[in-house]
């Protein structure tokens, strides 16, 4: 094959001809290939880093909670594939914040003095939790962020009907936290209206008993490196144990809360990480296909020429496929270096964003392989086509030059006179603009093709942000219609709520509920009120089961709509309505039966539960909301909401941190399935 | 040394192009009209192109054109023969059979000996490179190489498929820089394409066809793009190489260019209607048109 020489001077200052249109498709294919390299390599980082991390603070393989967590533990520990079990008190409380914003919060017990078997912390700055301090503190990351809390602050925790300070010692990351997802349902809860506290194990305890929980209410678990391998055996072996003790609610490292969320947004990575390239490579290829259908088409002459003076095809077909390869190359090649650049960046961005400790960033021979591959193979398989033909060029016909195609122009714009007369008036100028075209219906249909990529790629960019945009204002303007929260002490369904008190001590007296809905209702601003309670539960239908939150409302609420392909339904008479994800998970059609089980709760989430007495925490929907808007429910104007406890008021998520396919939003989509409850 | 004898097998070109005369002979239709010497050249003893019974036929069914219809022809070594003829009378596609372009789709086509029938697409493309020199009415060199280069490229490319890379760079340069001289190019050879007149281009066109030392020099209306004077220069380096020894076929509906051949053969309709024998061709410098 004689490629060299004299053929190959022809190639390059063919290719140096036209320098803007070699550069244009160059720099697609290094687009495509950066945007691979830069988005899987994050991912690898990401998901290698979380790995990382994971072995290092020892993250929970799964998480038992509720029952005889003392027992679950001892026997969790002798099962085969465990390498520690722990114990713990976990409740969530009030939390008032040195600026006086409250939130239910987190109280998570630990081991003074030492780190934990399972679920260590970083520590950031100050001190580990020690015997010495018994009411010394560790504030998780964001809440720390947020609040502005340091090594010396003090935090008062509501316990036994007051408010207690106790002293923050340092700031902790922790793998439980690495997003602050309050559960599955709230992944996404407001800057600031939820935080976690690492406390020592007996103030946990203290905490949790005025929350109504006794003893350590959860066990977390983690397996040696077999037993992961494993681990959907030992998830089900566990999750029955724990069953046996009482324990309803189990939640494995694939669904817990942050760590599901940080595996949706990763996930979003992977999937962009051959969406975009794809894109890219393919208007490089629909690019590569027409620039060289072009050059083939007018170098038939020349062709015709090299044939007949005995260039085998080979070398023909070697010469024109040559432009695939170098494109593809010479693409790949800025490309892997730009994309490791960028991955690097987009994962330290990544991890700095949500606090990850440690970033990890690593070159991985495959992406760089996988990267080049991809661009040669998008470079070959556009010019094989254009290659062949040429090679294929009969030296005869291609010796007479190019014959105007009658085929499918001719035609097309025949049958269009035929059916458009009017055509005929036609200028001459305007049949040649049309005839162009028209003429090389393959090159046209190519040429429009890429055109089409191009809009794509910049539709799929502003879809993508549309999609988000319009997913939460979906869920927070016409699903979720309310414009804040009030969340109440457990007991105020009884008839009361405390009124706050101010610093710690004592509340001062109670207020009813329905005074409580009266009062909001008749803010300024305020439209409507209207009670409803939150219950962690655990479904369970067919042998599935799933731990979630159980809403209830008023069956004409107007604070919630539930939104079907055929509009709002309302809620049904009897029985539960489900999203169709947790439909879909659980396996249910309507009118299937169910099992609830009241989990054990962290601490008490619901708006009305009786038992100990908890003043309430405020979250606004967004400065906006305090506009009223007529005939538009909702609750309370935060402002004047002071009672019954110390408010603060939120922005609501914009979602924008969330890729539209990656964003779980899906408690709520727009199929319910009406079934009926079971108690346990 | 002569040699009458058409249907014996011929000698290797290079001892064909040894010899300094030729028979010119020629039937058409199977009857012989000329037999004659060419004075001046000496004898002829190789025949350099034979056809019997030639038909190219294109499409199928009652859309089938026929472009060539039962043509014999013998072509001998050494001689200038220009195919004379009105557009669609059969001439181009008479050179591409004899080129080993396109396939007869009757008949056999012979050249030094050797049958062109039944080869494949390989072994046309290998005959091609190995026998046949082409120049074309609109020259087709590669604009972006130089004189020097488009003359290589064919060079490289009978080097390399022949097993030939032995030969260096530096020879393939020197035969290509003989190549150009011959046409009187030698000055222009790193000139581009555009930076040379239509005359130059056509010559550098022949310098790439003689450059693979070629056995038949087949010219497709080689002056049909060029003016008289630079059309006659063309001609004057085509009558020089056939003067060498090297046989030429060119193809031409230009009559005044019949004078410089030593046979001139008119073509209408896909078939050969005449042939007429010089027996002095004309210098190329007497030429007009």
């Amino acid at each position: 094959m004689v490629t060299g020489g004299v053929l190959a001077a022809k190639f390059r200052r063919d290719l140096r001809h036209r320098p803007a249109q070699l550069v244009a498709v160059v720099a697609l294919v290094m687009l495509g290939v950066a945007l691979f390299g830069a988005s899987y390599d994050a991912y690898k980082n990401l998901d290698g880093g979380y790995r990382a991390l994971f072995d290092r603070y020892r993250f929970a393989d799964i998480t038992l909670a509720g029952g005889d967590a003392e027992a679950i533990a001892r026997e969790a520990a002798r099962t085969g594939g465990v390498a520690a079990a722990a114990t713990r008190t976990v409740a969530d409380v009030p939390l008032r914040m040195p600026d006086g914003a409250t939130m239910v919060g987190r109280v998570v017990g630990m081991p003074a003095g030492t780190q934990p078997a399972v679920d260590r912390v970083k520590l950031r700055d100050g001190a580990y939790l020690d015997a010495s301090a018994p009411d010394g503190v560790l504030a998780e990351k964001h809440i720390a962020d947020h609040a502005h809390l340091r090594p010396g602050s003090k935090v008062q925790v509501w316990r036994d009907g007051a408010w207690h300070g106790v002293a923050v010692r340092g700031t902790a990351t922790s793998p439980e936290y690495l997003w602050p997802a309050r559960d599955r349902q709230e992944p996404l809860p407001a800057p600031g209206s939820f935080g976690v506290l690492f406390a020592p194990e007996p103030l946990a305890r203290r905490i949790a008993a005025s929350a109504s929980v006794q003893g350590p209410n959860q066990v977390v678990v983690h397996y040696t490196r077999d037993g992961r391998e494993d681990a959907a055996r030992l998830d089900a072996a566990l999750t029955a144990t724990a069953r046996r003790y009482g324990a309803p609610d189990a939640v494995t490292r694939a669904d817990q809360p942050s760590n599901a969320a940080l595996g949706e947004d990763i996930k979003g990575f992977s999937e962009l990480a051959y969406l975009f390239p794809a894109l890219f490579l393919m208007a490089a290829g629909v690019a590569i296909y027409v620039v060289l259908t072009r050059r083939v088409a007018r170098d038939r002459s020349l062709i015709g020429m090299l044939r007949a003076n005995g260039f085998p095809r080979r070398t023909v077909l070697a010469h024109y496929l040559a432009t695939g390869v170098v494109v593809g190359l010479a693409g790949a090649a800025p490309g892997v270096l730009l994309g490791l650049a960028l991955a690097g960046t987009v994962t330290r961005a990544y991890t700095g964003a949500i606090g990850i400790p440690d970033a990890q960033v690593s070159v991985r021979a495959g992406t760089v392989l996988t990267g080049v591959a991809f661009a040669l193979a998008a470079g070959v398989l556009a010019a094989l086509a254009p290659a062949v033909a040429a090679a294929r060029v009969p030296p005869a016909e291609a010796m007479r030059g190019a014959v105007p195609s009658g085929r499918g122009g001719r035609g097309v714009l025949a049958r269009v006179e035929r059916l458009l007369p009017v055509t005929r008036r036609l200028p001459a100028g305007a049949w040649l603009v049309l005839r162009g075209p028209a003429r090389q219906p393959r090159r046209t249909s190519y040429t429009a093709l890429g055109v089409v990529l191009a809009l794509v790629l910049i539709l799929v960019s502003w879809g993508m942000l549309d999609t988000s945009k319009a997913t939460v204002a979906r869920q927070f303007d016409r699903i979720q219609r309310q414009d804040a929260e009030l969340t109440l002490a457990p007991g105020t369904g009884s008839g009361s709520v405390p009124r706050s008190g101010s610093g710690s001590g004592s509340g001062s007296g109670s207020v009813p509920v329905p005074s409580v809905l009266a009062d909001l209702a008749r803010q300024p601003g305020v439209s409507a009120a209207e009670p409803s309670a939150n219950v962690p539960v655990s479904l369970e239908a067919g042998g599935r089961a799933y731990s979630t939150a159980l809403v209830g409302l008023r069956r004409d609420t107007s604070m919630h709509r539930f939104l079907t392909s055929a509009g709002a339904r309302p809620l049904p008479a009897r029985g539960l309505l489900l999203g169709s994800a947790m439909r879909d998970r659980l396996g249910l059609k309507a009118g299937d039966r169910l099992t609830v089980r009241p989990s054990t709760p962290a601490g008490p989430r619901a708006g009305r539960r009786r038992g100990s007495r908890w003043p309430g925490s405020w979250t606004s929907r967004s400065a906006r909301s305090r506009t009223p808007r007529s005939g538009r429910p909702r609750r309370s104007r935060p402002a004047s909401a002071r009672r019954p406890c110390s408010c603060g008021s939120r922005t609501a998520p914009t979602g924008t941190r969330w890729n539209g396919p990656s964003r779980p939003v899906r408690a709520w989509s727009p199929t319910p399935t009406r079934g009926r409850s079971s108690g346990p | 040394m002569r040699r009458h004898d058409h249907g014996s097998s011929a000698s290797p070109a290079s001892e064909a192009k040894t010899g300094n005369a030729a028979r010119v002979d020629a039937e058409t239709d199977g009857s012989e009209r000329a037999g004659a010497e060419t004075g001046g050249r000496g004898e002829r003893e190789e025949t350099a192109v034979r056809l019997r019974g030639v038909g190219k036929s294109y499409g199928k069914g009652h859309t089938a054109v026929e472009a060539l219809r039962g043509v014999d022809l013998t072509i001998g070594t050494g001689e200038l023969v220009v195919l004379l003829g009105p557009s669609g009378s059969g001439k181009t596609t008479l050179l591409n059979l004899i080129g080993g372009i396109e396939p007869a789709s009757a008949g056999t086509v012979e050249v030094a000996g050797r049958s062109l029938a039944g080869l494949d697409e390989d072994a046309r493309t290998a005959y091609r490179r190995d026998a046949v020199g082409f120049v074309f009415q609109f020259f087709n060199l590669v604009p972006t190489l130089t004189a020097m280069e488009n003359v290589r490229l064919v060079a490289e490319l009978v080097d390399g498929e022949r097993g030939g890379r032995r030969a260096g760079r530096g020879r393939r340069r020197e035969r290509a820089r003989e190549a150009l001289e011959s046409v009187g190019l030698a000055g222009r050879a790193d000139h581009f394409p555009a930076q040379l007149s239509g005359g130059e281009q056509q010559r550098v066109a022949i310098a790439r066809a003689i450059a693979k030392d070629p056995e038949l020099l087949l010219c497709d209306e080689p002056t049909g793009a060029l003016d008289l004077e630079t059309g006659l220069g063309v001609l004057r380096v085509l009558q020089d190489l056939n003067r060498r020894g090297r046989t030429v076929l060119v193809v031409t509906h230009n009559a005044a260019i019949a004078a410089i051949a030593h046979r001139v053969v008119r073509m209408r309709s896909g078939e050969v209607v005449d042939v007429a024998t010089r027996a002095v061709p004309a210098d190329a410098g007497e030429v007009a048109w």
